[in-house]
């Protein structure tokens, strides 16, 4: 996912651009700021970049001409689900605060990391994942005070200083570019690639005249602010969607997904929270859960007996009619007619795990009738020398099939999404099979929910990050080990996209 | 009155409740003598659009609703909004209702996304009415109407999808609104608000 990042400078409550920040070469684009994000906010853009100049000339915001029209773009931007990064004059915690608390996304801080070590320290402490410091490079030297005063120290060592502080994020800007249409600095953002931290993130800003200065540019730097060339039409507004299209094809969120277990129409097994009146009711669980924030519930009928399974359907009905949330019901599906009942209850989709190896064509009739996006498929593996083997019923049963192959075949007989567990991680807490998801996500072009084997945050992430678009988890979850929100909160800082 | 049409389409009863909380007199039927006297209609859908345009035949609604819906607000949903158009890519040789002039088409593959597209998604309003925020979606083939004025709403997955499409009295949304929080609840505002104004 790379950032791409529209500009809005704002002077006097008008949209102008500086050439490199000289208040003397002043252009005036508009009057109309709220306008002019909204232009590109039509454009699918997923960050905007916010600066106040007045704030900045000035040195705080909070007295800014500007302040209004800001809260406004700010509060925009959130509507639309959008994040926002505001820069200028912004020099304490309680305005930081204030900022963020409206919806703010991020803060960009350029001289008080260097004049107000102290203050710095704090909202470090307090806000360090919102907050980007912004680098003005003239000749490799750090420049600060609108670039008029040469730190002498040079960017690599104070890139360094601050990823030790706490810092990830930077917007670095090349200050004999910025505003002249001159051309990126490529060479500079090739070198920051290779010097940052591997979990930190540089925008490149300054001097981006057109689609190829983006590309470039992106080929080493993780976003780009893009001002000029936006105003004076260099990079269309089609041209803007295109990009935005071309550098983040979805903007689908990944999901966190809760299993919960039911038997007899009661949710089992390690479900206890204080806080609820019956932690065995299904309803009263996927409100919980959903209040949490989970983004779909899978309910796992783990019956043993035809009438108990019966109340499976009851369960479905109360929950979609008591509790908004979208959720896959699995366990026990043998036929066409199986399916049925439960998506005619109320699940968003079935989840198909024995039947779909013993009787394969329940796939293909399932999902002739309701659509591939309502047919899960399951699978239980078992690693076996480099491959991984095959397992049903609820993993007792080795089918000797193998699960690349498998599940290659399961695709092309209609399923629409596929849970993978990997029953050498299931409650180990020790992390998911990696090597297992990433496979199984190449081999197939539909969704992977991965299973088995989260233990902590970081967990999650990899599995996102090797070619899971969902998570799932069960009693991490139900012990309260981790919530959800916490969870969601520590991947939107890894740059994850997540729905919060 | 509100009426959602039963063609024995998925658990409506959720769909009921959730408008409920914007319009009280909310019924689920196919019984035309009721949705004779209705004052707007609710198209659900779960499912493929030949199987769903066939049981309107069977239930003798198909060509009922092809004028009923020129006359009401009509909220299409998912499947539903697909059979308000000319015909769907899913299943060839069935005509939709072609209320909307339009087709219906599978999401192409890309290496960059995968299909179907399921989860929660931003939408990315373009026109009035504006909707916002994220929206659940569960489907692999989308509305394409010959008209792009009509389309109010995309969301990004590979190419810019259609998602809301607004004409006249005709609401269709690609995803679920009672499933999608906020975003969802303002739809489903909207198209109370579209029956409140045609009953002035």
């Amino acid at each position: 996912m790379k950032k791409i990042i529209p500009a809005i400078d704002l002077y006097n409550n008008r949209v102008v651009r500086l050439i490199q920040g000289d208040f003397e070469h002043l252009t005036t684009y508009s009057i109309e700021p709220l306008k002019v994000i909204k232009n590109f906010l039509h454009k699918g853009v997923s960050n905007v970049h916010i600066v106040d100049l007045n704030g900045a000339k000035e040195g705080n915001i909070k007295n800014s001409i500007n302040f209004e029209t800001i809260i406004s773009l700010i509060k925009e931007c959130d509507k639309w689900g959008v994040e926002s990064q505001l820069g200028g004059g912004i020099r304490s915690k309680e305005i930081i605060e204030g900022l963020l608390n409206i919806g703010l996304g991020k803060i960009i801080l350029g001289s008080l990391p260097f004049e107000e070590k102290k203050i710095f320290a704090k909202i470090i402490q307090n806000f360090g994942e919102n907050i980007i410091v912004a680098l003005d490079v003239l000749n490799n030297k750090v420049r600060i005070k609108a670039w008029a005063q040469n730190t002498e120290i040079d960017l690599k060592t104070q890139l360094r200083a601050f990823e030790n502080e706490g810092i990830s994020n930077f917007i670095i800007t090349d200050i004999s570019r910025d505003g002249t249409l001159n051309g990126p600095n490529i060479e500079l953002y090739e070198k920051m690639k290779i010097l940052k931290k591997a979990e930190s993130e540089i925008i490149a800003s300054g001097g981006i005249r057109s689609l190829n200065d983006v590309k470039h540019v992106l080929k080493y730097a993780d976003g780009v602010v893009i001002g000029k060339a936006l105003y004076d039409n260099r990079i269309s507004g089609n041209n803007l969607e295109s990009i935005v299209l071309n550098y983040n094809p979805t903007n689908l969120i990944k999901r966190i997904i809760p299993c919960l277990d039911v038997k007899d129409g009661r949710v089992v097994k390690g479900v206890n929270f204080k806080n609820l009146k019956d932690s065995g009711d299904p309803v009263e669980l996927a409100k919980y859960y959903n209040s949490q924030g989970a983004d779909e519930l899978v309910f796992l009928d783990i019956s043993a007996t035809l009438e108990e399974r019966e109340s499976i359907l009851k369960v479905i009905r109360e929950v979609s009619e008591e509790v908004y949330i979208p959720f896959t019901v699995g366990g026990g599906i043998k036929n066409v007619e199986d399916i049925t009942k439960i998506i005619n209850a109320g699940a968003e989709k079935v989840c198909i795990n024995t039947a779909a190896v013993i009787n394969p064509k329940i796939i293909q009739l399932g999902s002739q009738k309701f659509g591939s996006q309502s047919i899960m498929v399951a699978i239980d593996v078992k690693k076996v020398n480099n491959s991984w083997e095959v397992y049903i019923k609820s993993g007792t049963e080795a089918t000797g099939i193998d699960a690349l192959f498998w599940v290659q075949d399961v695709v092309k007989r209609g399923a629409g999404e596929i849970l993978i567990t990997s029953m050498d991680r299931d409650g180990t807490q020790t992390g998911y099979d990696l090597d297992l998801i990433r496979s199984i996500s190449k081999a197939v072009p539909v969704p992977i929910i991965a299973s088995g084997g989260a233990g902590n945050y970081n967990h999650f992430y990899q599995a996102i990050n090797n070619g899971a678009e969902a998570v799932l988890a069960a009693s991490l979850f139900h012990k309260r080990m981790i919530t959800i929100r916490d969870l969601k909160y520590f991947l939107r800082n890894k740059n994850i996209r997540v729905r919060i | 009155m509100i009426v959602i049409i039963d063609y024995g389409s998925g658990n409506l009863r959720s769909i009921q409740k959730s408008i409920r909380k914007f319009y009280r007199d909310v019924r689920i039927t196919d019984d035309l003598n009721v949705i004779e006297k209705a004052d707007a209609l609710i198209l659900p859908g779960v499912g493929a659009f030949g199987d769903a345009v066939n049981k309107l035949i069977e239930d003798g609604l198909f060509d009922y609703l092809k004028l009923k819906i020129l006359k009401m607000p009509t909220l299409g949903i998912c499947l539903g909004m697909q059979l308000l158009f000319s015909y769907s890519e899913e299943t060839n040789g069935v005509n939709g209702l072609n209320i909307i002039p339009g087709k219906v088409v599978k999401l192409k593959k890309q290496s960059s996304i995968r299909i179907p597209h399921t989860g929660w998604n931003r939408i990315i309003p373009v026109t009035q009415p504006y909707f916002f925020g994220y929206a659940y979606f569960n489907h692999s083939f989308y509305c394409i109407p010959e008209d792009p004025k009509i389309i109010v709403s995309y969301v990004h997955h590979g190419s810019s999808i259609p998602v809301i499409i607004v004409r006249n009295n005709i609401i269709g949304t690609q995803f679920h609104p009672e499933k999608s929080k906020n975003t969802g609840n303002a739809i489903l505002k909207y198209f109370v608000s579209q029956i409140r104004r045609n009953l002035i």
